[in-house]
């Protein structure tokens, strides 16, 4: 059985949950709790410890997709997931503009620490008050070719990011393999 | 676009509309200011007190009745250009005395804004300009940006937005920085080497380390450098190698997600 695992960060309410559960097969692993302080003025519930989801297919393939704690911390947890993942996917609410600090922290934290592939989905663009998405992604500092809209509430959207992750996947897979001959 | 300046600084916002090549008006409320922009530039503003008209009159030494009467002209004549480029054009004012009122209208209120405790904002674009009220002139907003911020003296609205102590952080320009650094920020920038934390520099400056953390937000505002936040353990995080997933695998993945 070969498995692909898959990262989604992001800043405290982004719908990383969301986006693990809408993909996964099995019931997620529940560790959302009451917020406290000053995440429940965002939010009633926040993840304390991570978010696991599963999509299974006949018995050689899978695709494991974790989820961060929401509140920024770059503790051993971190460490953990990244070290064992083949790309990530940071989420950004793109009608939270005070997350875009955070977003921009945790996208810098992760250019820096690994080259693993990856793309930055913005969510609740369908909120009223969303900002549009070409300047979620200059807040956020990242390249417009990495970035996308996602609504963490649809599968269709989900899948489609999934998609497109794995794509990226493939294409720096060939692009390292061609470089390689080259050397 | 919108949003409170608690959320998210003004300064970040100014530069993300420069970026965006932005043309319309940013409003602050409760303060009713009006930013016009053009093409990433500001080019003028409109607010009680700081209307051009009203600059004018009170700094200019416009009176009134020539003031009315430039502008039935200008309103007569139909004039595309903006008023102050009329006024140049036909009146022969000095762009000097427009420079100085448009520095009135525009810089100055912007400098003192970037420290404003709370107001709400809001990003309408495509307005048409308001020509009457316009110089002709505009600014770089992270010209503005980084004068307004050196003048700055209470950062108390800004603390919760500047970058941590513990943090360090790293280059976001190539080459030399397009704009004239003064000396501390030239030394900081010098710094961004994505392992030195801020605290650290603060300490071999031997300066408060709030002191520190200021000129990298200024430096972060007109996007010279951005904060990395540093692990406990600065060790690089070893990923799964991706050569473990074969070409066919990803493919294969890929398909049968898009059947879910
Ligand atoms: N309208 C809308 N709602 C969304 C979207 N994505 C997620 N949500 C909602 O946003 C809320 C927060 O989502 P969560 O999945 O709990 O966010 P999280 O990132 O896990 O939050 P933490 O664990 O606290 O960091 C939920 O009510 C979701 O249903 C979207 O694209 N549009
Ligand atoms: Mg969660």
């Amino acid at each position: 059985m070969a498995i692909m695992r898959i990262v989604v960060t992001g800043p405290v309410g982004s719908g990383k949950s969301t986006f693990v559960r809408t993909v996964s097969e099995i019931q997620t692993v529940d560790t959302d709790r009451q917020a406290t302080d000053e995440t429940a003025l965002l939010k009633a519930t926040t993840t304390v410890a991570m978010d696991f989801g599963r999509v299974t297919f006949g018995n050689k393939m899978s695709l494991h997709v974790y989820g961060t704690p929401g509140q920024e911390r770059f503790d051993f947890m971190w460490e953990i997931l990244i070290e064992h993942a083949h790309a990530y996917i940071l989420l950004v609410p793109g009608h939270q503009p005070g997350a875009f600090r955070t977003a921009r922290r945790i996208l810098t934290f992760m250019e820096q620490r690994v080259r693993l592939p990856y793309l930055v989905g913005v969510t609740h663009l369908d909120v009223p008050q969303a900002w549009p998405l070409p300047y979620v992604g200059m807040a956020v500092g990242v390249h417009p070719d990495l970035l996308l809209a996602v609504n963490a509430t649809q599968k269709p959207s989900v899948v489609s990011a999934l998609v497109q992750l794995i794509q990226r996947c493939h294409t720096r897979r060939t692009q390292s393999q061609l470089s390689a001959q080259e050397v | 676009m919108q949003g409170r300046l608690s959320e998210i600084p003004l300064a970040e916002v100014l530069k993300l509309l420069g970026q965006g090549q932005a043309t319309g008006v940013l409003e602050l409320q409760p303060m009713r200011y009006q930013l016009w922009w053009q093409a990433g530039k500001m080019v003028g503003a409109l607010a009680p007190g700081f209307s051009l008209h009203q600059l004018m009159m009170s700094q200019g030494g416009v009176s009134a009745s020539v003031l009315q009467v430039a502008m039935r002209a200008y309103v007569v004549a139909g004039s595309k250009s903006p008023f102050g480029v009329w006024l140049v054009e036909r009146y022969g004012w000095q762009w000097r005395e427009l420079q100085w009122l448009f520095h009135q209208q525009v810089v100055r209120p912007v400098c003192r804004l970037l420290g404003a405790a709370e107001a709400r904002f809001e990003f309408r674009p495509r307005q048409a300009l308001p020509l009457a009220h316009l110089t002709g002139l505009s600014a770089e907003p992270l010209e503005v940006l980084l004068a307004g911020l050196r003048a700055l003296r209470d950062w108390r609205v800004l603390f919760d937005q500047l970058p941590e102590p513990a943090s360090a952080l790293v280059s976001r320009y190539q080459g030399r920085p397009p704009y004239r650094l003064n000396h501390q920020e030239w030394h900081l920038w010098e710094y961004a080497d994505g392992e030195t934390s801020l605290a650290s520099i603060a300490q071999a400056w031997q300066v408060e380390v709030l002191t520190v953390q200021q000129v990298a937000f200024r430096l972060m505002s007109v996007g010279l450098v951005a904060e990395l936040p540093l692990l406990a353990t600065a060790k690089q995080l070893g990923a799964a190698s991706a050569s473990e997933l074969t070409g066919d695998f990803l493919e294969s993945l890929a398909q049968s997600l898009q059947q879910l």
